[in-house]
């Protein structure tokens, strides 16, 4: 399947999303990520933050459904999350209809209390 | 008390998608693209600095700010800096001359918040783009989006502030401009100068070490606020909130995101400070105030979503 991402000039389809455990449908467009389709249908169920992957307030896991996704800060979804389906909503664009559930959190992998500060834990990977 | 830092000199942002990141940088904030090195990290500065860049892109697999670097008067300064800096405490990292391209010597230091600083002295420097300094016209007719002007400050949120904020008055003669104080006296946010501006770095407490709040950019006027908010919608670029005006350094705002998330700021005027100044306080049950002097109510997003 060719990318839509991007391309205005591709038919964009319309999908149905469903929230696992809560009341809440709505519609994405293929042209645009999750978690806009979620704020154009002024919904809350996900979290909003940066809107471009970085901050990992709009983590999701996805139970069922196809999705193109975009780079997504490993901060938040790590290769072993994204197999299993956990994303940032606002990397990923509908396939096909979805059913999601809310996965925030709290603090960014490899956050420790306490734990002093140095070199080697902002080493530049 | 003066030490012979001068200026934030240059930060190093992580991107996801360099293209995206360039798209952001030069053709919506403005800042003019002046060089890419063989690590594909891509260079650019505000048309009024004089240096030859003070934004570095670099593509990672997450988003966030690896260093921010003080510019410093000498060379001398920089050495005798390092030996307070290893004195204090500080884990200090020499990084060669040319490791950035037209920088030299670079010292690279830890801080209590997790972020990593550096402070140099030596940079090719270029003049202010286009308009030089022999005579020069008032501005370039060539710049485009919102025609930042400079790399202005940036705001790192972690745990222990009051440890950094110790570590830039101390070793590094930064003056504490405004802060943030809780019912018990706790410094809640620091907003330090090494000039005469409002702020060249600022820090909030924060559990989690080392992240970015936001790296901001000066413009001149209110108006070029409300155009650069025009530019973010033509643009449909994630915003954060604004166009509104600051309580503390009462600079006039807006807040928005770059491709990775990361957070982008330009505003206009703001306070002074010279060293005789007592810091601003603004107490904590005004923090709505304090952040967003409009809506006088803080939003989660600006608490809580950092790279």
């Amino acid at each position: 399947m060719s990318s839509q991402i991007g391309n205005p000039a591709v038919h964009a389809d319309m999908h149905q999303v469903h929230v696992q455990d809560e009341e809440v449908r709505f519609k994405a467009s293929s042209a645009v990520n999750l978690l806009v389709a979620m704020e154009q249908a002024r919904e809350s169920v996900i979290g909003i933050g940066c809107r471009g992957g970085g901050c990992g307030k709009c983590r999701i896991r996805v139970l069922d459904g196809d999705y193109e996704t975009k780079r997504m800060s490993r901060a938040w979804v790590t290769e072993e999350d994204e197999a299993q389906g956990i994303v940032l909503a606002c990397r990923i664009f509908a396939r096909s209809d979805l059913t999601i559930i809310a996965e925030p959190l709290p603090m960014a992998y490899g956050y420790q209390p306490g734990r002093p500060s140095s070199l080697k834990q902002a080493e530049l990977k | 008390m003066k030490k012979g830092v001068m200026r934030p000199g240059h930060i190093q942002l992580r991107v996801l998608d360099m293209e995206e990141a360039v798209a952001h940088y030069r053709d919506l904030l403005g800042l003019i693209e002046v060089d890419r090195d063989d690590q594909g990290r891509v260079y650019l500065k505000g048309w009024t600095e004089v240096d030859k860049f003070s934004v570095v892109l670099r593509e990672a697999d997450s988003a966030g700010m690896d260093f921010v670097g003080y510019k410093c008067v000498n060379e001398g300064v920089v050495e005798s800096l390092r030996q307070e800096l290893i004195e204090y405490g500080c884990k200090v990292e020499d990084i060669p001359a040319g490791e950035l391209n037209g920088c030299g010597r670079r010292v690279r230091f830890d801080s209590p918040t997790g972020h990593l600083f550096e402070i140099y002295a030596t940079k090719e420097q270029t003049g202010k783009w286009e308009v030089g300094n022999r005579n020069p016209e008032a501005w370039p007719r060539n710049l485009t989006g919102m025609k930042a002007t400079r790399f202005d400050h940036c705001l790192l949120y972690g745990p222990n502030i009051a440890g950094t904020i110790d570590l830039f008055r101390e070793v590094l003669g930064f003056d504490l401009a405004e802060q943030v104080l809780d019912g018990e006296g706790t410094r809640l946010a620091g907003f330090l100068t090494s000039s005469m501006k409002a702020h060249d770095v600022a820090f909030i407490e924060h559990p989690e070490p080392g992240k970015l709040h936001h790296a901001s950019f000066y413009l001149e006027t209110w108006e070029d606020v409300l155009r650069a908010a025009d530019l973010i919608s033509m643009t449909d670029t994630s915003i954060d909130i604004g166009p509104t005006r600051h309580g503390l350094t009462h600079g006039k705002t807006i807040y928005f995101f770059d491709p990775s998330g990361n957070r982008s700021e330009v505003f206009a005027g703001g306070d002074y400070h010279y060293p005789d100044h007592e810091p601003v306080t603004w107490d904590a049950e005004q923090l709505g105030k304090a952040i967003f002097y409009h809506d006088r109510v803080l939003n989660e997003r600006f608490l809580t979503v950092l790279t």
